[in-house]
């Protein structure tokens, strides 16, 4: 009999807040260690927190997004333990209340479109970070990161494959990106996942006991996480044995999960309500002002692009690449008469630049009235599409001007018939094999020989015009 | 100089503000008190003598440049318990851990004290972390009281019943300040919870602990809580609730008296006899006196001291000797930087707390969460009571608490002694405790009232009805070492 996964994913998102969950320090990564600290989050005796409304805000777009059930009334919880990273001893998250709960995403793969029930989504507070000496036995520790705000994810057990994880993951993130909330960077910690695998017999109500993977650096190790994890409880099963209950830590480069603890060891957290911080009361009207000012998500974005303005799906998949690049997008699809131009030029031209330069989403600025003005040259003739790629990775690289450039660089499209005609009869009586080839019904002579017509024409012939006037003398 | 031993803060700030005394010789005469009591009482930690005399010339400009900005009690010298932090001043909250700590913020009660003209003499010693029955556990020793040194007390009450503060601030988180107060014969004040920002001053008990006020009077006690309540943005539990400033009037005020309290075992009948007779004064005055019980009165001792140590193991697990206080530097591993720091630096009874809060947080005892649903049906019940009453009459203490050397096991004393003033701290109550007469053994005894939530005005009206006919409070002059 086979064996099916049962798998949750918990994923930690730190918000993109400008300052900290329950402190005015600001809310940034890669500054000097312990230089954006304050008595608050350092912990220091009788500072108290102070709730950053912005994170509940945040909280809510993700929630809402998320199809959750908000709480009417949600409160904060200490989580103790020790550890020279936290420096109260406590870490302030939510137990009893969490902000929102009951929410769902739905994930395709290859196989299956389901969802993906998410349990809760909660508020708390990030850890100080360790920086371990590699040789002398001494540990730094930088508190910038101490109270940065956190949103913790939890799905219930609706996994059943590392590509359903993944998809769940993507999905996740590029709605937390759309929402604003966080620039979920997995390489500098913004994202985190944690999983929880089990696995059964197909049919079987009953999963083995979850072991949780955490230290996992990348969707792809995800994937393979979870294999292992799956297979090696697989393994002990069928052979007769017991999964322990136990924590395991990632390790992609060895492909294989440490344990860490196992439940005997499992940490006490005392865990104890917030005396603190009140009870914070979420009312009818937050939550519509927060519905309202919802942005739009990008599979609203696919449907829309695709339905209003008669993109592809492939395009409307690129375009909805990232926020950036969406909204990069719409601005020049709003300038221009004829989006689906706008919309061949960036996610053609704009995106294979990004990828070629490695320009990040964030550093993507590329001005949409330009764009919009090239679209518009080639929109009515002025211009071929093939021009066209070369001024916009001009307008890319160098910020130019595209009426400024075309003009200085003679780049005009070449519409006078009589200069077409001329350009096709001096190819024809150059090109003689080609010609006979074609004549014996070789089609794909004819498109060597447009190549032709377009490279005497220095490339600015119009196309639909070399077209006709070869067909003419050719076939005529 | 002018004889200022006798003079209330209130008085004191009238003869300033009319610039019959100057800020200066204020602090004079306490400092000269100070000389002469300090080495018999030890109330303060730490004396800023430089620093009051130049605040007092500081604030004196101000008097004489007529600042509106000043308060009543503008130039009054006054002290702060150690708990309360002023920025790059020495804060230890009674503890070896913190005692080279400076803070490097303020707390706000003492920005706000400031701003009105407050003339600090110094910090005052307390229980370590503010835990203990009257201020015996302070790791620097124990400030005494002054009618009997066998005592120890809060020092913040010390301080005022000496005579070398006219008023102080401590923290409220045990009930230790009311308990030192009514053995000292000053009065004392308690707001409710939420009422005056805890920003600042060093956490015990979260959640059951206010910042209190020590006075001559209860009048003095009543004007410096204006001056420190109120919103503060830094400390999101404080309240916007108003408390209502206009006195009521005595006539039909309604006073309830917990019957089991008074036929407590253990109550020494001195002090119950005391307490009752006051209460009869009260009826003189006006008020309606009645018996009443107290929602499930059995649990809410043990409530109370759940919360407590819960809280406390939370609240002081921060100091690790990783970032400030005392580090054990000749340790192998964190493991044991943890372990000798904490050994070494905290006193035997803040142990007991923590390793009690420890096992009342861990989920296989879940006394914490139990005690929390304790306290929901104490305020619950007491929401009935308070609509058939204002306040609750009651003694502070059921006896007199052994002296210092005596005392066998401080954590059991602790719990005893907190029998009455455990309710407020409970339920997030005001209360004000206000003295009454003498004890055989020769220690002053006071009774104690606890209103509804910010019913503080009630409170005062009956307890300054109170000392404006005995005329019990001005005390300290008639005991002379």
């Amino acid at each position: 009999m086979s064996w099916e996964m049962v798998a949750g994913v918990e994923v930690h998102v730190e918000l993109a807040t400008k300052t900290k969950v329950f402190c005015g320090c600001a809310n940034a990564f890669g500054a000097e260690p312990n230089t954006f600290i304050c008595p608050v989050c350092t912990g220091m005796p009788g500072a108290l927190p102070t709730l950053n409304r912005q994170v509940v805000n945040y909280a809510l777009r993700a929630g809402l997004a998320l199809g959750c059930d908000i709480a009417p009334q949600t409160a904060f919880d200490r989580k103790n333990y020790f550890y020279p990273d936290l420096p109260k001893a406590y870490q302030i998250s939510q137990l009893s209340l969490p902000i929102c709960q009951n929410g769902s995403l739905e994930i395709e793969t290859k196989q299956v479109t389901k969802q993906i029930r998410i349990r809760q989504i909660h508020i708390e507070e990030d850890t100080g970070k360790l920086t371990h000496h590699p040789t002398q036995p001494y540990t730094l520790v930088d508190f910038n990161r101490c109270g940065v705000p956190l949103l913790e994810i939890v799905s219930q057990p609706d996994i059943s494959d590392a590509d359903e994880a993944i998809a769940y993951l993507e999905n996740l993130r590029e709605i937390l990106l759309f929402l604003g909330v966080s620039d979920c960077k997995m390489q500098e910690g913004s994202l985190r996942v944690d999983l929880n695998v089990s696995v059964r017999r197909q049919g079987s109500k009953e999963p083995s006991v979850p072991t949780e993977l955490k230290n996992i650096n990348s969707f792809q190790a995800v994937g393979r996480a979870m294999r292992w994890e799956a297979a090696r409880q697989i393994q002990v099963l069928e052979a007769g044995g017991k999964i322990q209950r136990e924590t395991r830590r990632w390790d992609d480069a060895n492909n294989r999960g440490i344990v860490l603890r196992s439940k005997e060891e499992a940490e006490q957290y005392r865990y104890m309500p917030e005396p603190d911080l009140p009870v914070l009361v979420i009312d009818h009207g937050w939550i519509e002002r927060v519905q309202r000012e919802l942005p739009e998500l990008p599979r609203e974005k696919r449907i829309r692009y695709q339905k209003e303005m008669g993109i592809s799906h492939q395009q409307a998949c690129t375009l909805t690449g990232s926020p950036q690049m969406a909204a990069l997008f719409e601005q020049t699809a709003a300038l221009c008469r004829n989006p689906r131009e706008a919309a061949h030029l960036i996610a053609g031209e704009v995106a294979r630049l990004c990828t070629e330069t490695a320009t990040r989403p964030e550093d993507l600025k590329v001005d949409a009235k330009k764009l919009a003005a090239l679209a518009d040259m080639i929109d009515s003739g002025r211009i071929n599409r093939t021009v066209g790629k070369e001024v916009a990775e001009r307008i890319f690289r160098l910020n130019v001007d595209p009426e400024t450039y075309v003009a200085e660089h003679g780049l005009a499209m070449v519409s006078d018939p009589n200069v077409v005609e001329a350009a096709v009869r001096r190819v024809l009586r150059e090109q003689t094999k080609s010609v006979a080839d074609y004549r014996n019904g070789k089609e794909r002579a004819f498109g060597y020989l447009v190549g032709q017509v377009m490279k005497s024409l220095k490339g600015k012939g119009d196309p639909a015009l070399v077209h006709r006037v070869l067909h003419q003398l050719l076939d005529g | 100089m002018k004889n200022l031993e006798s003079l209330t803060a209130l008085e004191l700030g009238e003869l300033i503000r009319r610039r019959a005394v100057s800020c200066e010789e204020a602090v004079r005469h306490c400092l000269e008190v100070m000389e002469r009591r300090e080495p018999r009482i030890s109330a303060f930690l730490e004396i800023s003598r430089e620093k009051a005399l130049s605040d007092a010339k500081e604030v004196q400009k101000r008097v004489d440049a007529d600042d509106q900005t000043l308060s009543p009690l503008a130039g009054v010298p006054m002290a702060l318990s150690d708990s309360i932090c002023i920025r790059d001043l020495k804060t230890t909250g009674g503890s070896r851990m913190l005692q080279n700590f400076h803070p490097p913020y303020s707390a706000t009660v003492w920005e706000r004290l400031k701003t009105g003209g407050a003339v600090l003499l110094g910090k005052t010693a307390l229980d370590e972390f503010g835990m203990g029955v009257s201020g015996e556990t302070c790791a620097f020793g124990p400030a005494r009281n002054v009618w009997d040194n066998r005592w120890a007390l809060d020092g913040s009450v010390a301080a005022v019943a000496g005579g070398e503060a006219f008023y102080a601030l401590g923290s409220d988180g045990t009930g230790a300040l009311r308990r030192s107060a009514a053995m000292a014969g000053v009065s004392s004040l308690r707001p409710t919870w939420g009422t005056v920002s805890r920003y600042g001053v060093v956490s015990g008990t979260s959640s059951l602990e206010q910042v209190g006020v020590v006075g001559r009077t209860i009048s003095d006690c009543a004007q410096v809580l204006a001056l420190i309540r109120g919103r503060d943005h830094r400390d999101s539990t404080t309240s916007q609730v108003q408390l209502a400033d206009e006195r009521s009037s005595m006539q039909e005020m309604k006073i309830g008296l917990p019957d089991c309290y008074f036929h407590q075992e253990g109550m020494d009948p001195c002090i119950k006899e005391r307490v009752l007779s006051a209460a009869k004064q009260l009826e003189g005055l006006g008020a309606v006196l009645f018996p009443v019980e107290l929602p499930i009165v059995d649990l809410i001792l043990p409530a109370y001291f759940a919360i407590a140590c819960g809280e406390a193991s939370s609240n002081l697990a921060r100091y690790d000797g990783i970032r400030y206080g005392y580090s054990a530097n000749d340790v192998e591993n964190l493991q044991e930087l943890y372990i000798q720091s904490r050994s070494r630096a905290l006193g035997n009874q803040i142990k007991k707390y923590i390793l009690l809060g420890n096992l009342f947080l861990s989920e296989k005892e879940n006394c914490y969460n139990k005690a929390l649903q304790v306290r929901e049906l104490v305020v619950q019940g007491l929401d009935n009571l308070f609509d058939r009453c204002d306040m609750i009459l009651s003694p502070v203490v059921p006896s007199i608490p052994l002296p210092m050397e005596e005392k066998p096991s401080q954590l059991l004393e602790c719990y005893r002694q907190s029998a009455f003033t455990a309710l407020a701290n409970l339920a997030g109550l005001p209360a004000v405790t206000v003295p009454c007469g003498y004890h055989s053994e020769g220690l002053p005894i006071s009774f104690q009232l606890i209103g509804k939530p910010y019913g503080e005005g009630k409170l005062l009206t009956v307890a300054d009805a109170y000392q404006k006919t005995d005329g019990f409070s001005k005390t300290s002059g008639e005991v002379e070492a």
